[in-house]
């Protein structure tokens, strides 16, 4: 005889009648002695036949206007309202947080830098990143826009190490 | 409650393969019509799996406009009706998914159910204190305790009403494991209101 796990296993197949004959015959031998398979084909009946005539809704009086007007406001790219605007929530956050990222990140790498690069004492580097104004003044006099600018700091400074250095031996 | 467009010509009436093509050539009354034809059984198909009845007409309203705009990716490999209950199956899908996000930590999921239970009267009908003791709304409880992808094919084969190989295809699945997930979802509901279930 089919054991209870088989009967549960095949039970749909044989209240719907697609069971093979042979196998039907099993089975309704192991429900004449098992009331408790007996039980739960009984019960799977009336819940299936319950699901059938559970009463159906219908669509509210107002549901074709504002179909039509969610089609009036479909954009051109084809994204209605209500998933443009979750998808725009989401691009917008992406966004800030990139840029959040990009500040926090820059802030880091340029804080060490002018540090490193300044290569003086700590009491020194106000005066380095105050005094790095005759850089400009080179940079105006080579373009002929200033020709106010001292003499000595005419000579254009390659880079930001060499000024400072430029600085601190004057 | 499934439409039979598919299938039968209603009187004069146009099949959804022939309305859908009518649309895809510029005809938006073919749409109006297919809209009427399937508004009703999207909407009991999209509820009884979401169990809310706001949400649900707003996934049906989704599925008309995804129709609208992707006309021309129906082919005629696929019958209408199937194509239609894909999209909004994955619609109402996505929606259970984003309700579980919001959910997470909702104080709503450790409150129990407060329903009240009626107690049946014992000299109706055997059929007709089932229908009593096991109301919608005890049917549709039960229905929202499955997972979904044993809701999906439960509410599609006892709901409404579609054949195993419709199923199938709706739900992308080999016909195999939709047998399986129908039988397992009926026993899981069988266990659920056994104890609500006067035997006949």
């Amino acid at each position: 005889m089919i054991s209870c796990d088989t009967v549960k296993k095949e039970l749909s197949a044989f209240i719907e009648g697609n069971l093979a004959p042979n196998d039907v015959s099993l089975v309704e031998e192991h429900l004449t002695s098992c009331p408790d398979c007996r039980q739960v084909v009984s019960q799977v009946e009336t819940i299936m036949r319950r699901m059938q005539s559970v009463s159906s809704v219908s669509p509210s009086s107002d549901f074709d206007r504002q179909l039509r007007d969610r089609i009036i406001h479909l954009d051109h790219s084809g994204w209605s309202v209500r998933w443009r605007s979750s998808w725009s929530y989401g691009l917008s956050g992406a966004a800030i947080l990139v840029a959040v990222y990009m500040f926090v990140s820059v802030q880091l790498t340029e804080t060490p830098v002018q540090i490193n690069t300044s290569k003086v004492p700590v009491k020194n580097v106000q005066r380095t990143v105050n005094q790095t104004q005759p850089a400009q003044f080179v940079k105006n006099d080579e373009t002929g826009n200033d020709k106010s600018a001292p003499a000595d700091s005419i000579k254009p400074a390659k880079n930001i190490e060499e000024r400072n250095i430029n600085l601190i031996e004057k | 409650m499934k439409p039979d467009g598919s299938e039968l010509h209603r009187g004069n009436d146009p099949t959804d393969e022939e309305l859908i093509h009518r649309f895809q050539q510029g005809d938006n009354y073919a749409f109006d019509i297919l809209v009427k034809r399937y508004k009703d059984p999207l909407l009991n198909f999209v509820f009884r799996f979401l169990g809310d009845r706001t949400e649900a007409e707003d996934i049906v309203q989704e599925t008309f406009l995804r129709l609208f705009k992707n006309k021309h990716y129906y082919k005629e490999i696929a019958r209408f009706s199937t194509w239609i209950y894909t999209i909004a199956g994955n619609l109402a899908k996505t929606e259970l998914r984003k309700r579980r996000r919001r959910s997470f930590f909702s104080i709503s999921n450790f409150t129990g159910t407060d329903k009240d239970y009626d107690i049946p009267d014992l000299n109706e009908s055997p059929e007709k204190a089932a229908n009593s003791v096991l109301t919608d709304d005890i049917i549709q409880d039960a229905v929202n305790k499955l997972s979904p992808k044993f809701k999906e094919v439960i509410v599609l084969r006892d709901m409404q009403g579609f054949s195993y190989e419709e199923i199938a295809e709706i739900v992308g699945i080999p016909l195999g494991t939709v047998k399986s997930r129908v039988n397992r979802a009926r026993l899981k509901l069988q266990e659920d209101l056994k104890d609500l279930i006067i035997d006949n």
